[in-house]
């Protein structure tokens, strides 16, 4: 998929879009696969991707990862379309079943990342407008307090304890049946 | 070359639409760095904290100044899209070893204490609330509902009213209001007397009125009531025009927010024992008065038990009014203003297994609806039903794990 370098520009086919990053690695990827950008896909619409997209605040291992979910995601459109009409089918509902439990299981194996990656996703995601991926990244951040104290969310996140010990005990009396 | 801004596109997320530069650089816009979390900018910071599940943010309001008022704030409760789940009061499961045995004998000799259990049809999970403190569980034959801060469809608190004290028996006209940010409950202004059972419940305009029932001395009530939770407070209702015992309150949104209704269904006065009337009437929040009784709302005679009412297909911008009838769901779309309405149809047939025992019916909106029963073996299932969107019409049901499979005597539907 990487194709720095790979060269022949003019036997990609028309439908082939090259996205370059912020390290000047070149990706050569199918439209479908880049129109889950909005951004890159109303470039294609005003027909200035000549010469490739360049991304100068996606690095190339970001693209690389974004670019990974973009083609699954794609396939999974595709497919969803494909299937649409024979809804009441039991037997396409059994392909659409496994295949969402698959995109489940892809969209969780991405998602194992450490937690620069994770905003340098939530990053791309939001320039490149992907939707489904700021979605999922964010939730990620969401899930990942889950069970955690007010501590522990601090210390992954960098974050600052600011209230005063009054404004805690205060916070500590109004939860004082609260999920523990 | 300029690239136009992102149309708005109907993907499940929604961003304001942000600044797009010339193709030639497509430089990022400046990031504002907050302190919200470190590393993100405010805005998408804002996303993470948006996607918080319900339990965690009791938990997620102590970890900083800025995540306090974060999630305080009504931008965040905008932002949060927030999910229908079903608030269950339901029975705790029979002690530890839940064998059969032990089972049968709970079964047996009826003791149930009752807790809430919110579950989510999306995502399948269950999910208790704290229980109520210092009592032996939820009041028997209480009543649930749900309300906001005002503002958007978020319902940030649960109210439970009245029903049995479980050692006693005793009508109790206590109310408790579980706060979803604080995470935690607090005792409400009791229900003004008389005492009521089996009265009429729904949140409307952003209360939660009572109406009907009987009192004490098993007479049918004309009166009604109704409690702002923000401001712990109870205001009266003019009187209904007919006592209504046992009437089922709903719901009726109307499309420019102005006088949502509270309509009463059904019931019966006390010479009529049981014999229950299909007429319905419908208070108007805002101009605080009672519209005239309309007569066979529902079929005379049958229990109004399993109405409800919820927005309709999405788009339709009507009410659709929901009963069990015969083991069939019914549908009716009611007029925005909750004045005539269209005839009851048949929506789907109700799954077999909960054919005989349906116990609760809620209204979800945009055309679902869930049926909440006994199934084989006993054990509640909840079933949803989706109408009215691409994929006709269908049922899905949650498996249950097995401490969520008690019986379920009251139900209803909190958005968060």
């Amino acid at each position: 998929m990487a194709s720095a370098g790979s060269g022949d520009e003019k036997a990609a086919a028309a439908a082939m879009i090259t996205l370059i990053s912020s390290d000047n690695e070149k990706f050569e990827v199918t439209e479908a696969t880049a129109t889950l950008s909005q951004t890159i896909r109303h470039m294609i619409e005003d027909g200035c991707t000549d010469g490739g997209v360049p991304l100068p605040n996606v690095t190339s291992k970001i693209l690389a990862r974004v670019i990974e979910y973009c083609k699954k995601h794609a396939t999974a459109a595709a497919g969803e379309e494909g299937s649409s009409s024979s809804f009441s089918d039991a037997a396409f509902l059994e392909v659409d079943r496994a295949f969402l439990e698959e995109l489940e299981e892809f969209d969780d194996a991405f998602l194992e990342v450490d937690r620069a990656t994770l905003f340098d996703l939530i990053l791309a995601a939001n320039y490149l407008d992907i939707k489904g991926l700021l979605n999922l990244t964010c939730q990620k951040v969401a899930d990942s307090v889950k069970g955690k104290t007010p501590e522990q969310i601090r210390e992954m996140y960098n974050i600052v304890n600011d209230l005063t010990p009054e404004e805690e005990a205060e916070i500590r009396r109004e939860t004082q049946w609260a999920f523990e | 070359m300029i690239i136009p801004t992102p149309a708005t596109s109907d993907h499940t997320l929604t961003l304001a639409p942000r600044k797009q530069e010339p193709a030639a650089s497509l430089e990022p816009p400046p990031q504002a760095m907050d302190d919200l979390i470190p590393g993100l900018p405010e805005d998408l910071a804002r996303e993470c904290l948006a996607r918080l599940g319900f339990d965690q943010l009791p938990t997620a309001r102590r970890v900083s100044r800025a995540w306090k008022a974060e999630l305080e704030s009504p931008f965040h409760h905008r932002l949060r899209r927030p999910r229908p789940l079903l608030a269950l009061a339901q029975a705790h499961p029979p002690h530890a070893s839940s064998g059969p045995a032990r089972k049968y004998a709970a079964v047996a000799t009826g003791h149930h204490s009752y807790r809430l259990v919110l579950h989510d049809p999306g995502a399948g999970t269950w999910t208790p609330l704290p229980p109520l403190p210092g009592s032996g569980g939820l009041p028997l034959f209480c009543r649930l509902a749900a309300v906001g801060d005002g503002g958007g469809p978020a319902t940030t608190k649960l109210v439970v009213l009245g029903g049995w004290d479980t050692e006693t028996w005793a009508p109790t006209a206590a109310v408790h209001v579980y706060d979803f940010l604080s995470g935690a409950w607090r005792r409400g202004a009791d229900m003004p007397p008389p005492r009521r059972s089996f009265f009429a419940c729904a949140a409307a305009g952003g209360r939660v009125f009572v109406a009907g029932g009987h009192d004490e001395e098993k007479n049918a009530l004309r009166c009604a009531a109704a409690y702002d939770a923000n401001a712990d407070a109870w205001a009266a209702l003019p009187d209904m025009a007919l006592e209504r015992d046992e009437a089922r309150g709903v719901a009726i949104a109307v499309r420019d927010g102005a006088g949502d209704r509270f309509v009463v269904i059904g019931g019966y006065v006390t010479e009529a024992q049981g014999r229950f009337a299909g007429s319905a009437e419908a208070f108007d929040t805002a101009a605080w008065s009672w519209g005239p009784v309309r007569e066979r709302v529902i079929e005379d005679g049958a229990c109004p038990r399993t109405c409800c009412a919820a927005a309709g297909v999405a788009g339709s911008g009507t009410t659709t009014m929901y009963m069990l009838d015969g083991g069939r769901v019914m549908a009716r779309d009611d007029g925005a203003a909750g004045e005539g309405g269209g005839a009851w149809l048949e929506l789907a047939r109700l799954p077999e297994d909960v054919r005989e025992a349906a116990a609760e019916v809620v209204a979800i909106a945009d055309g679902r609806v869930a049926v909440v029963g006994a199934c084989l073996g006993g054990e509640q299932g909840v079933y949803v039903l989706s109408h009215g969107g691409a994929a006709g019409t269908s049922w899905t049901r949650n498996a249950a794990p097995p401490e969520f499979t008690g019986h379920v005597q009251a139900a209803c539907c909190v958005q968060i």
